[in-house]
This record gives C-alpha cells, structure tokens and sequence, in this order.
C-alpha cells in the first residue's frame, strides 16, 4: 500500500495508474460497455464506416471493431503480465543461481543469457513461436524468454554485490543450505530493482505481443488481439479508415500508462536512481 | 515445426520494393506484380507463381476459347479414331522455338516423356498416363492412343506445354519455348523478364516485354500500382479492387480461375462418419455470403463442382441451402451427443479466404451444437497434415481444374478421385460413375454417369463445394486485351499499352 501511495503521489505515475486501471476496467468490463460480442458477425453490417451503431465500424465479417478492441485489451495485459512474469522467474533463476554459484554455471548462465540477447526481440519471438506453434501460451513464452536475460542480468549483479554481505555469510555459517540462501536471503533483497525491471518490461511486452500478432503469429482467430486487428487494418484502410484507429489508440493509451508507472517506479524504488537523482 | 505468414517484414521492405520498381508504361514493357515467388521456369510444377509465365513462354497444342470449344495452337488439326481410341493431331509448320530450332513431333514426344516421367513431378503427370501410346509418324504428325475414350484430352492439351526436346530439362534459369515471348532473365524473387518474341508464328507481340515483379505482399502491390510502378496486379479480392473500381485511371476485372474453395470432411473422424452431421455442416454453410464477402454480389455458389454450362451439371442436384434451423434438426437427428467438438485446418499463408471461411462456418455451427477448433497452420505444415498423413477433420480447401471437362476433376484431383479419396470416402457406385462418365466419348452415357455422381455428392457429402474462384485484377486504363486460359492464366500475346 506504501508502494502505491508513493506511486500516486509521483504526477506521472498518478497519470499511468488511471491511464492503466481505465484498460484494465475496459478489459475486466468489457460485456458491460458494448451490446456485441467479440465474436459476434451480424450479418449485412460487414466492412460499414463509422455509424452509431457501430462507433468505429465492422470488419469483412460484420463484427463491430470496438467491441473485438475493448476485447482485444484482455490479450495484451494478460500477455504482456504473464510473460514478464515468466521471463522474470526465469531469469532471475539464472542470475541469482549464476552469481551464487559462480565457476562454470555462471559463465554458461551468461553466455546463455547473451546468445538470447544477441537476437532481436521480435526475430527471437517469432523463432520460438516457429517452433511452439502460434497461440497465445506460445507467444507468452517466446516473450518470456526474450526478456529472461535482462531480468537474469539484473538478478546476477545483485547476487554478486549481496552475497559478499555479512548476512549472507552469517546463514552460510549456520549451516543454510544453498537453495535456502538465495531463496530466503539474496531473492527478497533482489525484489525491488526486480520490480523495476518488471514495470520497465511491461511495456516492452504487450508491444512484442502486438508485434507477433500483427505477423500472425499470436493469438490466432477468432480471439481479437490489438496487433491481428492492425493487421487486418492494413487491408482495409482505403474502405474503413477507422479501422486502425482505436486498436493503435488502445495500444498508445496501454503503453504510456504502463511507462509512466515504470518512470514512476523507478523513481521511487529503484535506489541507484533514487542516488543518482540526490547528487 | 510450424511457421505462419510473415506480415511485417514484408511491409516493412514495401517502400523499398515501390522504389526499386522500375517506371511502367513509358516503355511498352507491361509489368505485373504478384507475391509469389516464381523459383525456376518449369511449365509443370503449375503453382500459382508460374502462371503469369507459362502461357508467354510455352505454347500447347490447343486451348480452349471463350466457349471452352479447343482450338488450334501448336496442333493445326485433330482427329479422333471412330471407336475414341486414336487422337491423330497434325502440327503447325514454320514453328520455331526461341532458340531457332524447329518445332517437330519429336518436341511433343520429349514433353511427353518428360511430363509421364515421376523424377519430373509433373502435377499433369497422372493425367497423360491416359495416353497409353504416342507416335510420331512424320515430323508434324503425332498419333495418341488411349486404353478407352478420352473425353478430357483437351483439359490434359490445355496444361500439356511444348518444351523443347533437346533441352536437358534444367528449367532453373532459363527456358526454350515456342510462345510469344522469350525469357530475358529470371531472379527469383525479384524479377523475371520475358522480351517479345519477334518470329512468333502468331505474329510477333504488341508488347516489348513483360516484367513479372515479386512483390512482398498484396499490399505493396496495390501501393505500386497505385503509385503506377506496376500495371497490373491479379488474384485479389473484392475488398481490394473496391478502391480501384471507383478510380477513372484504372481498370478492374475479372477472369476464370479454374480453382474452388470447398469444404474436406475426414471421414474416418467418428462424428463425420454420420451422414446426419455432414448433412447439418453443409445446411449451416453460409456458400452466398462468403460468395459476397469474397468475389461481391454477383459471385457464384456451388453445391456441385461444375460451372452450369458443365456436362455434368444437374440443377436438380445444385439443392443445397444455408438453414440453421435445420441444421440443428439434422443435427439432433443423428444420434450424436452434443455438442460435437470438430477441428478445422486452415492456413491464412495459403489464402486468407480458408480461414475466413473457418471463421463464419465456426459461428454458424456453434449456435446449432457444433464447436469448431480452428487449426489454422502454415503451408507446409497444411500439406503435411492435409495431403501427406491426413491427419485432420475438416479442412477448408480449394481444388483446381474446376470449370473443365468433369473427368478431369473427378479421375485426378485428391478431393474427387475414387481411389485413394483424401476424405476416406469409398463408394463402388462413386468409382464407376466416375469410370464411366470418362471413358466414353457418348454426350448421352456421359450424362448418365454424371448424374449418378451428381447424386452421390449432394447424398453423400463428403465434400462440400463452396464457391468458384474469380480472378479479380486490376491494371492501369492504359493496359488493354490481356487474355486469360480456361485456368485463368494470363496470356500477353495480343495485350497492348495504349500512349
């Protein structure tokens, strides 16, 4: 609660936590803002321009394209969240158990963790969902480990600045095991910058979800997704010009949200920053 | 490994593929744009990459007009024996290919043998097993036999491209045909450049060239036309020849495709082995509205695989309706516990309209009990899962040779022929309907035949056809009489680009 009153006090991250809780509200919400379904084709009503019935127009199959964007925001914050999640747990397995361990864990950790950071996010994702096969869980893990070695990068130097600290060596003398020091003791002083770098990477997900999507390779129809509505777009722009609007409006409005919360966080948590910011 | 269409690398390379094209129309040089990639000159591998190119390069020994009557090209005349056996065919004199050498029998056997030959592939290569015998008499005569008569020779002479018979048969870069125009060079996945050919036997082309242009996606090509980098771009849908059809500076078109969307039921899936299932499937096929969406208003449906004009068309047997209400009915008549949970393969690589398909038939028989997975996959793993281990349920497909004589598409295409059907699907009546609507030359006893089959299809299911393609296009005002085959290949012979 501490967190979030610091984060709401901070003007941009005021401004990211309303952007963010108005995309989360539209995705939890979204039965309750649009009389259509996500999936609903109304016969007669394809390819129609802006009306009052439908705001923003239909596509090749009569299906209201604010309805499939409100949609469309449960597939870029729960892609975006849950691969962060993973990639997180996953390179922060690698770097703490790289720094802890040391010897040759850590130089094959790292230069593991370097072979991934050595493609373009976007060229590793559609390498992984190429071989995964496209679907949503497919495209979560690829981001995942696209994002694993920032996250493993991060945990490591930590590991290697908290494991010379007098608590550490203090548990070791106990008899902790290894599992237990850098579960119980080095990951919880590890959270906060961890945390950071989740916020940070938010943004950069949802953005490669969209990616994926736009190339065919997300989500795959009838789920609408922001990047497959874009796609599509793109076909049809001479005819329905609204077509790109609000999917590449939704994304606008999800990411500066999702950055300023990250800005926000960094300034408040991040102590490297904090320091830099003092002097 | 399962790999799905790129979209934003090729976009990304639109503005660079715009401006490397060259400037069109200036100099008599039409140039057409298409996305797939021509890899060598093969007249017999008849993907779509080749079809602009096969019928500029390669000529055959007749091609069907308008009327879908043959008429001469290489072969000046032809003769059938009275008991249908025997096709004598005399060949046109003065012919000479693009590399000076004359045109003989002996071309028309080497094509033969290399089309028959398996380590060639040919997709013909079943087709002209029906000519169980070719002679070649004297150098512009050659003698066909057949084991019985061969009603659909003039479908097998249509794709039957005259190669010359002393080429080694490596058609990687170049190409020796007698057709109207020669290749000047070919990149695959760039550009290839097929320059008049000034001793056709024709009379030499209007054109000086023709540039096939590879362009990253449709997109890119529409922009490039639009911007009149290129002056003609073919295969699109009615979506994407709408803007064009309002504009005074471009002309916008249609042409037979000689292809069919239709659906595959997998017969060996319990649940579509109920004929009350495939029943319902096909009355919650909504054939006008993807008609609509695909092709515009005046697009055809299809309950049989036949053009009306077709010898094997009943209006009887052309019954099918989209009844949801029915549907269900069938549905809760067949026994099944519901709902049923299918699959559908797709693959938006392929063509974006197998997955719209999916996609409308999915909401239409969800409501009825039925819930659809949709499968959609790349084209190699379609392939694989489709032809190779038939590994699916239902498929949304589209078959060629439509449009043409019916045996053709019965006795050789996966989806009709009796033996070894990719549905599963056996039926003794079926086989000899088939066999017997082919291999007579008697109008009367063909239309018996195809009745029959007529019968079975609407009866049994086992493949729905859906609608026929159109190839809509769209050129430049400027461009004018570019001709097209029976399978909607494009033919330059007599086009022109006005000043």
């Amino acid at each position: 609660m501490e967190g979030f009153v610091a984060l709401w006090m901070h003007r941009g991250g005021r401004v990211g936590i309303l952007l963010l809780a108005l995309a989360i509200l539209v995705a939890v919400f979204a039965p309750l803002l649009t009389p259509y379904g996500p999936h609903e084709q109304i016969r007669g009503h394809e390819l129609m321009g802006m009306s009052w019935e439908h705001p923003f127009g239909t596509d090749l199959l009569g299906r209201d394209i604010y309805t499939r964007t409100l949609y469309g925001a449960r597939v870029s914050l729960i892609a975006g969240s849950l691969s962060v999640l993973l990639g997180a747990v996953l390179g922060t397995f690698m770097g703490i158990t790289a720094g802890y361990l040391g010897s040759w864990i850590d130089a094959a950790m790292m230069r593991l963790a370097d072979a991934i950071s050595a493609f373009p996010a976007i060229l590793l994702g559609a390498a992984v969902v190429a071989v995964l096969g496209p679907g949503f869980m497919q495209v979560a893990i690829a981001i995942a480990i696209a994002q694993s070695p920032q996250f493993a990068r991060l945990a490591r130097a930590i590991t290697l600045v908290e494991s010379k600290q007098e608590y550490v060596e203090a548990a070791e003398a106990m008899g902790a095991s290894r599992t237990r020091v850098m579960v119980k003791h080095l990951l919880p002083n590890a959270m906060g910058p961890l945390v950071v770098q989740c916020s940070l990477s938010v943004g950069i997900a949802i953005l490669l979800e969209t990616g994926l999507s736009f190339l065919g390779l997300g989500v795959q129809p009838p789920t609408p997704s922001w990047g497959q509505m874009l796609a599509d777009a793109l076909r049809f722009i001479e005819i329905i010009p609204a077509y790109a609007v609000l999917p590449g409006l939704a994304l606008t409005v999800v990411l500066v949200g999702v950055n300023l919360i990250a800005d926000a966080m960094r300034d408040k948590l991040d102590p490297q920053h904090v320091a830099q910011k003092g002097a | 490994m399962t790999k799905l269409s790129f979209r934003l690398l090729p976009s990304l390379t639109a503005a660079a593929f715009v401006a490397a094209a060259g400037t069109a129309l200036a100099d008599n040089v039409l140039r057409l744009g298409q996305t797939a990639t021509l890899p060598n000159l093969d007249p017999f591998v008849l993907a779509p990459a080749y079809e602009p190119m096969v019928n500029n390069v390669y000529d055959t020994l007749t091609r069907y007009d308008g009327n879908m009557s043959p008429e001469p090209r290489l072969a000046e005349s032809w003769e059938f024996s009275d008991d249908g056996l025997t096709l004598t065919l005399k060949l046109r004199e003065g012919v000479a290919f693009h590399s000076g050498k004359a045109f003989t029998s002996a071309d028309v056997r080497a094509s033969f043998d290399y089309v028959v030959n398996p380590d060639n592939g040919a997709l013909i290569r079943g087709f002209a097993q029906r000519i169980t015998a070719l002679e070649t008499p004297d150098d512009h005569a050659v003698v066909m036999t057949f084991e019985a008569p061969f009603p659909g020779v003039f479908d097998l002479f249509e794709l039957f491209y005259i190669i010359d018979g002393e080429s080694s048969g490596d058609f990687g870069q170049t190409a020796n045909g007698t057709g109207p125009f020669t290749v000047a060079s070919h990149e695959p996945g760039t550009l290839t450049r097929l320059d008049r050919n000034a001793g056709y036997w024709n009379g030499a082309p209007s054109l000086e060239a023709v540039e096939i242009v590879t362009a990253p996606n449709q997109q890119a090509a529409l922009l490039s036309l639009r911007s009149g980098e290129l002056d003609l771009v073919t295969e699109l849908g009615w979506v994407d020849v709408l803007p064009f059809s309002r504009d005074g500076d471009f002309v916008t078109g249609s042409a037979p495709s000689g292809v069919a969307h239709d659906l595959s039921l997998n017969l060996k899936v319990p649940a579509l082995q109920n004929p009350k299932v495939r029943e319902a499937i096909d009355l919650a096929l909504d054939r006008e509205r993807i008609a609509k969406l695909f092709f515009g208003s005046d697009a055809k449906t299809w309950c049989l695989p036949y053009h009306p004009n077709s010898i094997a068309y009943f209006e009887e047997y052309d019954n099918c309706e989209f009844d949801l209400g029915k549907a269900k009915a069938a549905l809760e008549a067949s026994g099944e516990s519901l709902p049923i949970e299918l699959k559908i393969l797709t693959s938006t690589e392929i063509r974006t309209e197998y997955t719209t398909i999916a996609e409308i038939l999915q909401a239409d028989l969800q409501p009825i009990g039925i819930n659809l997975t949709i499968e959609n996959v790349d084209a190699v793993g379609y392939r694989s899962t489709y032809v190779d281990r038939r590994d699916y349920e239902i498929a949304s497909h589209a078959f060629g040779r439509a449009g043409k004589d019916p045996s053709a598409l019965l006795e050789t295409t996966v989806v009709f022929r009796p033996d070894g059907n990719i549905t599963g699907y056996e039926n003794p009546a079926y086989s000899e309907a088939v066999k017997a609507g082919g291999s007579t030359p008697v109008l009367e006893e063909r239309r018996a035949a195809y009745r029959e089959v007529a019968r079975i299809f609407r009866e049994d299911r086992f493949i729905l056809p859906i609608i026929p393609r159109v190839r809509l296009f769209v050129s430049q005002d400027e461009v004018s009489s570019v001709g097209w085959s029976a399978d909607g290949f494009a033919i330059f012979e007599n086009a022109e680009i006005s000043e």
